[in-house]
């Protein structure tokens, strides 16, 4: 049970990590979710394909950056032992978890 | 309990050029290992194929003997101080020492002139101290081992002197790699000494070993002198 606890303990620190290094990249992922809202209320349905590989595409780009230009920084997560893949990953889920509910609910 | 951690046939080649051949290293918990060599042999970059941030043409890296593909992954084992300020500037001191599970107030008790407000935030602090904390913190975080690159530069003589004493308290529980143009220092710390030349690794028992190493000019008299302790 008490390493049950602690490997949760652990899950969640490495998740508030990801989220940390998320935060960093949180302005223009939001100004790329509000554009994408923007043009399916000015455009509608139709432009959902285009919206979704803009999404995607943006957010390639970001974490492409970030992993290139703040390559100095990755160096802390590492030492949390966080894998670059983690965190690319965690920016996809978080900022997913952002844009669907943005585009199905406000629209 | 003594942990060992063995870097074997390590071979790093850029565009061609061989950078690491056939490298073999070993650290030990409570030992503190030393690696010089002049610039661009391949020192930080034999440290990110340890740590397992780069991936070469061959490796084997066992801790135990137990063989272990990226170590940085494994949870308390291995951290890596880079040679450069890696902590994110927007942080506050007092969340690194959480992050990094290392209780502020034996730092603040310390080093109370470094940290002299709770509130302060990581890119408020000067180079050196930034470079002071960043140490601090890889060192005394819970792990078997820690690699670090050029952990003096940026350090004024008394905290280069504060800092050794650090290093000598946290190799009782950990085994250190340590790598630094400060070489004085390395050889006033290191309990083994290693010279990166040409591509290959050169177990190192004395000064003059070192002077014919290549790193040391044949003429140069160190004050301080070297004597291996394996």
């Amino acid at each position: 049970m008490l390493i049950f606890k602690h490997q949760m303990n652990n899950y969640f620190k490495k998740i508030h990590f990801i989220a940390r290094f998320v935060q960093s990249l949180c302005i223009p992922l939001l100004i790329c979710t509000f554009m994408s809202w923007l043009a399916f209320r000015i455009y509608g349905v139709a432009t959902i394909p285009a919206i979704c590989w803009f999404k995607l595409i943006s957010t390639t780009i970001f974490i492409w950056y970030s992993f290139n230009y703040q390559q100095q920084q990755l160096y802390y997560y590492y030492n949390l032992g966080i894998s670059k893949l983690k965190l690319g990953a965690g920016v996809f889920i978080i900022d997913m978890l952002i844009f669907l509910p943005v585009l199905i609910f406000l629209s | 309990m003594k942990n060992t951690l063995e870097a074997d046939s390590i071979v790093f080649e850029i565009r061609g050029r061989r950078i690491l051949s056939d490298i073999y290293i070993q650290l030990e918990t409570g030992r503190i290992t030393g690696l010089l060599g002049r610039n661009g042999q391949g020192k930080s970059t034999l440290m990110k194929i340890i740590f397992g941030t780069l991936t070469p043409m061959s490796k084997s890296i066992r801790i135990n003997g137990r063989y272990i593909q990226k170590p940085y992954l494994e949870t308390n084992l291995i951290t890596y101080l880079p040679q450069f300020n890696c902590f994110p500037a927007d942080k506050k001191v007092t969340d690194l020492f959480k992050d990094f599970k290392v209780d502020y107030s034996v730092f603040v008790s310390r080093f109370a002139y470094i940290a002299y407000n709770s509130n302060l935030k990581f890119g408020q602090l000067s180079g050196g101290n930034r470079r002071f904390i960043e140490t601090y913190l890889l060192l005394f975080t819970p792990g078997l081992f820690t690699l670090l690159d050029e952990p003096f530069s940026h350090l004024s003589p008394i905290r280069v002197q504060e800092m050794n004493i650090l290093i000598r308290e946290a190799s009782k529980q950990k085994g250190i790699l340590i790598s630094d143009h400060y070489y004085e220092e390395i050889l006033r710390t290191s309990d083994e000494l290693y010279v990166l030349q040409s591509g290959k690794i050169k177990f190192i028992n004395s000064n003059q070993e070192l002077a014919t190493s290549g790193y040391l000019p044949l003429s140069y008299s160190s004050e301080t002198e070297f004597k291996s302790s394996s």
